[in-house]
């Protein structure tokens, strides 16, 4: 009897599952965007929609590699607008065939315009879907990230394979931070704040510009590649990357060259009754790319240490004056070390964390460098 | 082991019975629940928490001696007469039911969410269900057994969730003691919510073998289950830190989709891929117990009819868990079976130990 | 033509009388009314040879020997019973030769043959007469010889076909029981192994063979499954298999609860471990019980190897029986449900390699796996001669021309083809049938619910598993009720010398085995 019953019941989930495959999708129809820039709405009637215009806010535009090995194209880009960037996606089935598939796209960029307004109103959408990642890269562009995904690429697939590849671990190769969502979430917490990559076109190449330097979501100011170096190295994002150096003794250039290495950093706070003092020890640690003098180095063992000072006093120099500006112009804590603080005395600090603390305190910036290795060559 | 009696289970299996019905799938959404009260402690408050269980097992353990080879349905009759006895018994597979109800359809909703957005709530629910029933007909040594293998496959799972530590933050955690004492004593009554399912223990000890190790065996069980919690919770606040996790319904989940790994890039492929046998545990653990309850209750013989009972528990769960609306209000109606947990999981062996002790000798010759 | 009637004339009289059961009576003690009780019997058979002769000596004495043609040996029926009956003996008189009486003297005297018996009922007589022995009918004596010199062609012992083996001996059972018991003991000198033979069908009457060491073997499991066979009440068995869906605790499972193998080496190592074997007469298989899953899933070179060797196989093969189980179905969970969890790349090729194909994966994976499943039904029937050339036909014209017409991907192609050879890299013959079965309700339940589905369907085997017994052991110890010290020969096989206790998931008497507990032999 209760044999019966079993296979009654195994006969239900047959049927069941005979009747109706509810979810199913298949991966011919499917469109898998790679890249999405997110804008604000501008009018054009390349963005495809049937919402009255109030409604229009946001464009969103995609990268779309196409499947059939007949095309020539390899991508197809789509633009629609809406509300929010879910209504946008939800304009998509007007004029995008298949099943919209938001969980795969690699790389989102956003607009500074947008980023200006604030960012989290269009990040709650990637971060609601439960089927995203939270392990998408972000980055800002200059002007509207729609002209980045159209501009033409000739050596790679798509924009999107490109974009991919170049961001992804781009705080690997060189000092430029790189986020995701997850990181940009975490960094609403009281006293951080994210900071994101930023993509500009020269000589119709998207190329990296910079850092967007960020009030919680609310994108404030830009910084250049050089002062992106020091922000990286302040922050303690562990990258790898090249630093020029040129020594002068009495006005005259004696060398130049420059060193691969990679970056740490300690915090440390002290506290004097209503002031504060962070230490930050960066260490750099790699070895000697090149140098031009033809000195060598067995034969003149300063050498040596003259490059390392040499370098540290550059780093030093720029820190601190990125520093500073951070400190009058931006007024927010983008190199992240409030958390240090908060560490300690956080009921007391919290609620006040993110008015007005950063620019009143002490930071100080300690250098070391390393050079372990001259390489092959003495 | 090699009895056909049917219903013995060893010591060891007991441990993994009880961690099983513990921990399933509330500890996705445990650290969240309590660090919105106890901040950056809720990992004290959680390993505070397990004071709770600690005195149930102690409770239920005395009660045993005392009583050592009835079921839990005689002993409730024997203590208090045949009508208080037997309806304490029907208030308890009710709790048990209802709480089975919400674990599942909790469930399903999480499973809805991130694997099958379409498919309706009912066909999900039948799932659970089926296996529910399936299992637990099989018997007490069946589901030891079954316990213990999905135990170990519990451990591997966890260690895919240590993963993420390598985006993880330390001074999230400190310092500690911001709560204040308030907030971790607070925390702590929330977080003893999550230690619910230990009250099985008083049907299931009548099934082991050895009695006199009851209390080693929970013992440890409560260890591990505290260890596991409070690892999770301090996971979760390194990588989250307290205030973003009180914006993710299920933070130890999303912890899998923060971090990639290089060939299989989405680290929730392996995760999911147990989901099913770790969440279904103490919905099965229940289903048996309550329905091992009530074949005592009105003393049919086990053997033949437990599969049956069980077929009219699985339905009563399906029914119960298709009624709350949405997932805010099965949050809610966890919170109450919470608050039922004090007087089911506290209060019942108190009451049952209290008494036993007043009567003490008399009920002794009846034993 | 006239028609034939399917039932059965149930009034004839003469039909009736022919399903009789035949008497019990006992015989006569002259040689002609006992030719007459068997001359019914002896019509039905045109290969029943009935010899008559006279014994040597006065006064003659007639006799009869009655034996199927080419059951016996017949050498041994003309030199050892013919031969010393019809001309040495009886040249002394009985007293002289020391025997109680005439019977005694004829056969412990005069047969040269081995292997004697007596009887004297009439159903006896006639079963045995059938059973394949030469039986010796005296005028004037009550009794009749039975005598056991089966003959005849059988087989040679050759390498058994579907258990090869690189390093380990080359013979295999054959269809002959005594043979096969031989080869036993030749492995199994213990004077504590037990042969006892029993008759399963009332027509075919095959004799089964229960083995087992005396002192090793749990007492329950003995008379469990002697208790089964006996009461096995069929017409008859043709081969072994019959007797393992009787005995099983669980016929209705997918898994297979005894243990089949073709070699005496193997069934000695079993033996050896505690369990109880059968050998029936006809089958050059024997099969043991209690089986344990992990069992299935060791091949006896694991044993005749190193450590490490073993050890990577086993791994590789534990890792195959997952692959062969799951891999469609994972193929087609992810690229219809969860197609975010695919890497990109991957999943940019996966779409691209499925372009152009019309059907649904789901559709596409079966069609792949119903065509490789009757290539192998079809390779297993075919003539040696064509076997190999069809394999390789349709294994890759099949396949190249299903990827051209655009049936089928060539990534469905590959995983159908890797999950089969993971299949096949099982080594028992059981546990590759129940794999082949078990991947189809998977990959329906993968189509219908993605890895959910896939979850579901093995959290439901699972549960079968651990609930599943074998002569009342657990079947999926050691890893349900986890007995860590028999995990030393599951997923690898350490060394010798540490195995030194029978395995303890299955009940038995005794369980040392080694003589040193794993320890070094103490230096002199």
């Amino acid at each position: 009897m209760r044999r019966k019953m079993l296979f009654a019941a195994l006969m239900i989930i047959l049927i069941i599952g005979i009747s109706g495959c509810w979810d199913y999708r298949d991966i011919n129809s499917t469109a898998f965007p790679q890249l999405g820039a997110y804008d604000l709405h501008e009018e054009s009637n390349t963005a495809l929609g049937n919402l009255p215009p109030e409604e229009q806010q946001i464009d969103l535009t995609v990268v779309i590699p196409t499947v059939s090995p007949e095309l020539e194209s390899k991508f197809l880009i789509s633009k629609t607008s809406g509300l929010l960037i879910a209504s946008a996606r939800g304009q998509k089935p007007y004029s995008l065939p298949g099943e919209y598939s938001a969980g795969v796209a690699s790389n989102i960029v956003f607009s500074e315009a947008l980023a200006a307004t604030g960012l989290n109103k269009v990040s709650d959408a990637l971060s609601r879907g439960a089927l995203n990642p939270h392990t998408e890269n972000y980055s800002i562009a200059e002007g509207r990230a729609e002209t980045i995904l159209r501009v033409p690429i000739k050596d790679y697939p798509s924009m999107g394979d490109y974009l991919r590849m170049l961001i992804r671990s781009s705080n690997k190769r060189t000092f430029m931070p790189a986020t995701t969502l997850h990181q940009f979430e975490v960094d609403q917490n009281p006293g951080k704040n994210p900071v994101m990559p930023l993509l500009t076109i020269k000589d119709e190449k998207v190329m990296f510009g910079g850092a967007a330097i960020f009030n919680k979501d609310k994108m404030i100011g830009k910084a250049d590649l050089n002062e992106t170096q020091y922000l990286v190295m302040l922050r303690g994002i562990e990258s790898v990357g090249n630093l020029p150096f040129i020594i002068s003794k009495e006005d005259q250039m004696s060398d130049m060259g420059s060193v691969n290495v990679n970056n740490k950093r300690k915090v440390k706070v002290e506290r004097n009754g209503d002031s504060f003092t962070f230490t930050i020890t960066i260490s750099l640690a790699g070895n000697l790319a090149e140098h031009s003098s033809g000195v060598l180095f067995t034969e003149d063992p300063k050498l040596h240490t003259e490059i390392e000072d040499q370098i540290a006093s550059n780093v030093t120099e720029g820190c601190n004056k990125f520093i500073e500006k951070m400190q009058e112009e931006y007024k927010v804590d983008c190199i992240d070390i409030s958390k240090y603080a908060l560490a300690k005395w956080r009921k007391e600090l919290q609620p006040k964390i993110d008015e007005g603390f950063i620019e009143n305190v002490d930071i100080k910036v300690d250098v070391k460098v390393k050079l372990q290795n001259v390489g092959g060559e003495s | 082991m090699k009895d056909k009696a049917g219903s013995t289970i060893t010591t060891k299996q007991l441990i993994f019975i009880i961690v099983g019905s513990q921990v399933g799938i509330r500890f996705l959404y445990l650290p969240r629940e309590v660090s919105k009260i106890a901040s950056e402690d809720a990992w004290l408050a959680v390993f505070l928490a397990a004071l709770a269980p600690v005195i149930i097992i102690f409770l239920i353990d005395r009660l045993s001696k005392r009583m050592p080879d009835m079921g839990f349905t005689q002993m409730s009759q024997t203590l208090f007469g045949k009508f208080l006895g037997s309806s304490l018994i029907v208030l308890f597979v009710a709790y048990v039911i209802a709480f089975e109800s919400i674990i599942v359809r909790i469930f399903s909703e999480v499973t809805k969410l991130y694997l099958l957005p379409k498919t309706p709530l009912t066909v999900v629910l039948f799932m659970y269900v089926f296996n529910i029933v399936y299992i637990g007909s099989k018997g007490a040594r069946v589901i030891g057994r079954l316990n213990e293998l999905l135990f170990y496959l519990l451990l591997a799972n966890f260690l895919v969730l240590l993963i993420p530590l390598g985006a993880a933050d330390y001074t999230n955690l400190l310092p500690v003691g911001t709560a204040g004492w308030d907030g971790i004593a607070r925390g702590t009554l929330a977080a003893i919510h999550f230690y619910a399912g230990i009250e099985i223990l008083l049907v299931f000890y009548s099934l082991v073998n050895r009695k006199d190790e009851l209390l080693k065996a929970g013992m440890i069980a409560t260890a591990i289950t505290t260890a596991l919690y409070v690892s999770i919770v301090v996971i979760c606040e390194l990588v989250f830190g307290v205030n973003g996790m009180q914006g993710q319904m299920f933070p130890a989940l999303i912890l899998l989709k923060v971090v990639q790994i290089p060939v299989i890039e989405r680290l929730e492929f392996i995760f999911l891929f147990f989901w099913l046998g770790m969440g279904a545990r103490p919905a099965i653990n229940m289903g048996f117990a309550a329905s091992l309850s009530l074949t005592q209750l009105l003393k049919i013989d086990e053997k033949k009819y437990l599969p049956y009972v069980l077929m009219f528990v699985g339905l009563a769960i399906f029914i119960i868990a298709l009624l709350p609306q949405d997932i805010l209000s099965v949050f809610k109606l966890s919170n109450y079976a919470g608050y039922a947990f004090y007087v089911i999981g506290i209060a019942y062996p108190l009451i049952f130990y209290v008494t036993a002790l007043a009567r003490g000798e008399k009920v002794k010759q009846n034993a | 033509m006239k028609k034939i009637p399917r039932k059965p004339p149930t009034d004839d009289q003469a039909w009736k009388e022919d399903k009789q059961k035949i008497p019990e009576t006992k015989l006569p003690a002259a040689l002609n009314e006992k030719m007459q009780m068997l001359q019914p019997h002896l019509k039905k058979g045109a290969d029943i040879i009935t010899r008559p002769f006279f014994l040597q000596g006065e006064p003659p004495l007639e006799a009869v020997a009655i034996y199927l043609n080419k059951v016996i040996d017949d050498e041994t029926l003309n030199q050892d019973i013919l031969r010393p009956l019809m001309i040495n003996c009886r040249e002394e008189s009985i007293q002289d030769l020391g025997a109680q009486n005439l019977m005694d003297a004829i056969y412990k005297t005069s047969i040269t043959a081995s292997q004697i018996s007596k009887t004297n009922t009439f159903a006896s007589l006639v079963q045995t007469i059938f059973d394949g022995m030469t039986v010796l009918l005296f005028d004037g004596l009550e009794e009749v010889l039975v005598l056991d010199i089966h003959g005849g062609p059988f087989r040679a012992i050759d390498a058994p076909p579907a258990e090869q083996t690189m390093r380990g001996s080359r013979e295999g059972f054959i269809e002959r029981l005594d043979i096969n018991i031989a080869l036993v003991r030749r492995r199994l000198r213990d004077p504590n192994l037990v042969v006892e033979k029993t008759l399963v069908g009332r027509r075919t009457r095959t004799q089964v063979a229960i083995l087992y060491i005396d002192d090793i073997a749990d007492p329950n499991i003995v008379r469990t499954l002697k208790d089964r066979v006996n009461q096995m009440d069929l017409d008859g068995i043709v081969a072994s298999g019959y007797i393992e869906q009787f005995i099983e605790d669980s016929p209705t499972s997918i898994f297979s609860q005894v243990f089949i193998t073709e070699r005496p080496d193997k069934l000695v190592a079993l033996l050896l471990e505690g369990r109880v074997a059968i050998i029936a007469d006809n089958t050059p298989l024997s099969f043991a019980v209690p089986a344990l899953f992990v069992q299935f899933l060791q091949a006896p070179e694991d044993y005749y190897e190193k450590t490490f060797f073993s050890s990577y196989i086993r791994i590789l093969r534990y890792i195959s029986l997952l692959i062969a189980i799951s891999l469609p179905a994972l193929y087609i969970a992810l690229l219809t449900y969860q197609p975010e969890l695919i890497p990109y790349d991957l999943l940019i090729s996966f779409s691209r390699a499925r372009a152009n194909v019309p059907f649904p994966v789901i559709v596409e994976a079966l069609i792949m796996e119903i065509i490789i499943q009757m290539v192998i039904e079809a390779g297993l029937r075919l003539p040696q001669q064509i076997g190999q050339t069809v394999g390789v036909v349709s294994g890759i014209i099949l396949g190249q021309a299903a990827i051209s017409a655009k049936l089928a991907s060539p990534i469905v192609i590959l995983i159908i083809s890797i999950s089969i050879i993971c299949t096949y890299a099982l080594p028992s013959a059981s546990m590759v049938l129940t794999t082949r079965l078990l991947r189809l309700p998977i990959m329906l339940l993968a189509a219908t619910f993605g890895l959910f589905g896939i979850a579901f369907g093995w959290i439901v085997v699972q549960a079968h598993l651990i609930g599943l017994e074998s002569m009342g052991v657990p079947y999926f110890a050691p890893l349900a009720p986890m007995r860590l010290a028999d995990l030393k020969d599951t997923f690898i096989r350490t060394f010798w010398k540490k195995m030194n206790q029978r395995p303890v998931s299955i009940p038995m008497q005794d369980r040392k085995r080694q003589g040193n507990d794993g320890k070094e032999p103490q230096q002199p």
